[in-house]
């Protein structure tokens, strides 16, 4: 996860969760105090309304008490024969409306006067009103239907006592309150200020329903709520005061806030039971509202802390992201990159760090790259670097000084500088005065030395070496260069051997010129001497001298192929074909010592381009060393064959050009072989090992050799065998076609 | 009788081939230099000339050409001190007749040699 996403997240968590807390417990606590505060009113109104049912009950007890005080009851005892209360009662209920009827009984419960005319001389002795109140107690009749008007009313009853005895109760005056008029009480009631319940109820102190709006709902009406389980109603039943949660007469969840009739002054009022009532969902719409307004505040303060948190977190993390971002191309390889950031926080100083740090980095990879470079040219140097510690330790080698001593870097570092150096005199170069020498004058140059390979051959090297020292200017090792000298010794021997021979070569001409007149002229004479003596001893000494000088004619003439520098003949040879005439030269000498010639000649060979005559004599003077280099037998193998130049390795052959074809002649003998020591010289001239031998032939065989642009060499093993290995250019196929 | 002129700077050689042709019915003339040779075979008109093929101050072939303009009838045997073919053959297109090679044996001379060159010239 990205460190933005990390701390954006924490931040979020941080803030939003006491956010949702906060918001969590101002809801509960506006939903307690609105639900209590809506209860509260809700039993306010309550009590207002029972306030309100007591006192105009009480009004209409107070008026009929007032009523049956008046003087004119007095007549209920003479049955009202004038009229007087009958028409009194009449004006009163015209006035009042909300009267089903007054009536004035008498003491024997006969009614004597009536605003209801038709109720007079009706006898109400065994009501209940009258049963009440005829003991002088006031009565009052809760809400109950009159079956006598078939309306629903409350009768108040009250006994008209004598204005002589207060004690003397001389009749009854009942008066029925139309239950109609609750209607318009409580309509009354409602119309006040603004009301957030829906309905009240009016319940009588049993529990039945005395007034519920839509009263046409008779179900409701007439139904009894303590039987049905409400619980406010039974607590209100139960003069309990208060406000609770239930479900209501619509099983709608509600609020109910309930009372009861207290009772006014006097008045003990009529018990009634008082339920304001509305919807939870409607009178609580409040506490959603509040729902929605902690919500959308909490959406709104989450949304900022989140905009500020990002914000915040990007600006802090951006120069983190942004060194993180230049890291990765750093890791790349790419240096360039830059942290642009230059606050003086701690991400400030971390920028700063890592901008210091790339440089560093970059300046070291360019070192290193430098070292590469540097390394590769040593590794690919074609002399051979050593370098060699104060103590005359190796430190480093490079690949040339592994080809050139066959040995491995690992076999070299760390060891005396002394195991490939041929003599003494070498290691001093390294050690003692030589090396002061060394370190005062700083170099040598072209000292001519030898290492000696692990092989154990003795290699000349051309050495130049110089002291390292380092930034104190102590001398901290020796950085040597030894140039492989073999090749060019071999190209001085070659050059010394050619000069050698043009310099035989012209001392030849000459003295063959001059011997051969004296020559001629011994012969000549001897020749004449010999012509004219018929001594037989003067005949046998002039034949000797005649075969001496030949002998002598022969020496000088082979001298003077030296001076001839003749090139070769240009002719399309082959090669098998040379060999093939080459033998019968050969043939009495190998016949005689025993000697099996075995021929291996591959056919087709391409043709080589040369002189077929100085050819011949070369492969005769090396066939010939062969068998006499095999006195008592042996086997003389002739091979022919090619080969192509691939690569360059083998000095003698780098003359070549790579891709060039070669046809390859070798002569392979089971002689004495040749010793190590007189390999090398067996092609200079005058070196012979025999004793009839000029030490010529071999070195002019090298002359023919070198003539033809080929090359010649001889591998011995004293005791098996010598092979002569002849290689010449092949003809190019073109030019057999043009041929 | 043969008329044989003998150039060589080498006096013994001279010497003895003077010695062992004069007794064979050869009149010998002698020139140990170019121009003695030259005015011999203007004087003499000799029928046979062996001619050294080095002879000092002058190249042997130099003579022979100069000789063949005086007289192209004039047979010339080059003598070489060894098998120069080169100059041996140069010779020959210059219109020598034959060569031979020191040291040579005068049997060889006689009886190879010399007939052949007496033959052309019948």
């Amino acid at each position: 996860m990205k460190i933005r996403t990390k701390a954006i997240i924490i931040f979020l968590i941080l803030s939003l969760g006491p956010l949702a807390i906060i918001g969590a417990i101002a809801y509960k606590n506006g939903e307690s105090i609105i639900k209590r505060s809506l209860g509260s009113s809700f039993q306010l109104i309550a009590n207002e309304a029972t306030e309100r049912f007591d006192s105009t009950l009480y009004e209409v007890y107070n008026n009929i008490q007032i009523w049956s005080e008046l003087e004119l009851m007095q007549e209920v005892i003479t049955d009202d024969l004038d009229g007087k209360i009958s028409s009194f009662l009449m004006g009163l209920s015209k006035e009042y409306g909300y009267f089903s009827s007054i009536d004035a009984l008498n003491n024997s419960g006969e009614v004597v006067a009536s605003s209801n005319l038709k109720f007079i001389g009706r006898d109400f002795a065994e009501n209940d009103y009258y049963k009440n109140t005829i003991g002088g107690k006031t009565y009052m009749e809760d809400v109950h239907l009159d079956k006598i008007n078939e309306e629903w009313v409350v009768t108040f009853s009250l006994p008209i006592k004598a204005k002589f005895d207060e004690d003397k109760i001389i009749g009854v005056l009942c008066a029925k309150w139309k239950a109609d008029e609750l209607f318009n009480i409580v309509s009354e009631f409602m119309k006040g200020e603004e009301r957030y319940y829906d309905h009240i109820m009016l319940l009588r102190s049993d529990g039945l329903v005395i007034f519920a709006p839509e009263p046409e709902k008779e179900d409701i009406f007439k139904s009894n709520l303590i039987k049905t389980g409400l619980k406010s109603a039974l607590l209100a039943s139960q003069k309990e005061q208060g406000y609770l949660i239930e479900i209501d007469e619509h099983d709608r969840e509600s609020l109910i806030g309930y009372s009861y009739s207290k009772g006014y002054r006097d008045f003990s009022g009529p018990g009634w039971l008082v339920l304001v009532i509305e919807e939870t969902k409607i009178v609580f719409a409040r506490i959603e509202q509040l729902k929605t307004i902690i919500f959308g505040i909490g959406a709104i303060v989450a949304l900022l802390i989140t905009i500020i948190s990002i914000v915040v977190t990007r600006k802090m993390t951006s120069p983190i992201l942004e060194i993180s971002r230049i890291a990765t191309r750093v890791a790349q390889g790419d240096f360039e990159g830059r942290v642009d950031y230059a606050s003086r926080d701690e991400i400030g100083f971390l920028a700063k760090t890592f901008n210091q740090m790339t440089r560093d980095l970059k300046d070291q990879r360019a070192q290193l790259v430098d070292k590469d470079y540097v390394d590769s040219i040593i590794a690919n140097m074609i002399d051979t670097l050593i370098v060699v510690d104060p103590e005359g330790i190796i430190k480093t080698v490079n690949q040339a000084t592994e080809r050139l001593l066959g040995y491995e870097e690992k076999e070299l570092v760390d060891k005396p500088v002394k195991m490939f150096l041929a003599g003494k005199e070498e290691e001093i170069i390294f050690k003692g005065k030589s090396q002061e020498v060394l370190i005062k004058e700083g170099s040598i140059h072209n000292y001519d030395m030898n290492y000696r390979a692990k092989n154990g051959d003795i290699i000349p090297v051309s050495f130049s070496g110089a002291a390292m020292k380092n930034k104190k200017g102590e001398v901290v090792g020796i950085v040597g260069i030894g140039r492989d000298m073999r090749e060019i010794k071999r190209l001085e021997t070659q050059l010394i051997r050619s000069e050698k021979l043009a310099a035989i070569g012209e001392l030849a001409a000459g003295v063959a010129h001059e011997i051969n007149n004296p020559l001629n002229v011994i012969s000549g004479n001897a020749e004449m001497l010999s012509q004219e003596s018929h001594d037989q001893e003067v005949k046998r000494v002039t034949k000797v001298i005649m075969e001496q000088v030949k002998r002598t004619a022969v020496i000088t003439d082979r001298l003077l192929q030296f001076s001839r520098r003749k090139d070769p003949k240009i002719e399309s040879l082959d090669v098998n074909k040379i060999i093939d005439n080459t033998l019968p030269l050969l043939e009495i000498q190998t016949k005689y010592k025993n000697i099996k010639i075995i021929k291996q000649l591959r056919p087709n060979l391409p043709k080589v381009i040369g002189d077929v005559i100085q050819l011949q004599e070369v492969f005769f003077n090396i066939m010939l060393n062969a068998v006499q280099a095999m006195p008592r037998g042996g086997e003389l193998r002739i091979r022919a064959s090619t080969e192509e130049i691939i690569k360059f390795g083998r000095r003698k052959t780098d003359i070549f050009q790579i891709g060039s074809k070669l046809v390859v002649i070798e002569f392979e003998d089971t002689g004495e072989g040749i010793p190590e020591e007189n390999l090398s010289k067996i092609f200079d001239p005058f070196f012979s090992t025999k004793d009839q031998g000029t030490g010529l032939g071999l070195s002019i065989c090298h002359g023919i050799i070198e003539a033809h642009q080929g090359v010649i060499e001889a591998m011995s093993m004293a005791g098996k065998g010598t092979t002569f290995i002849i290689k010449l250019p092949a003809q190019r196929e073109k030019g057999v076609h043009d041929g | 009788m043969v008329k044989l002129l003998i150039v060589d700077d080498d006096l013994p050689t001279c010497d003895f081939l003077e010695r062992y042709l004069g007794k064979r019915d050869y009149k010998v003339f002698i020139a140990n230099d170019g121009e003695t040779a030259l005015s011999i075979v203007k004087e003499k008109q000799p029928n046979i000339v062996l001619l050294d093929i080095r002879i000092p101050g002058t190249s042997g072939i130099t003579i022979l050409k100069q000789i063949k303009e005086v007289d192209k009838d004039a047979k010339v045997i080059m003598m070489t001190a060894v098998k120069e073919e080169a100059m041996v053959e140069l010779a020959m297109e210059c219109g020598a007749s034959d060569y031979i090679t020191k040291p040579f044996s005068l049997e060889h001379l006689e009886k190879d040699v010399m007939p052949k060159i007496l033959k052309q010239l019948l």
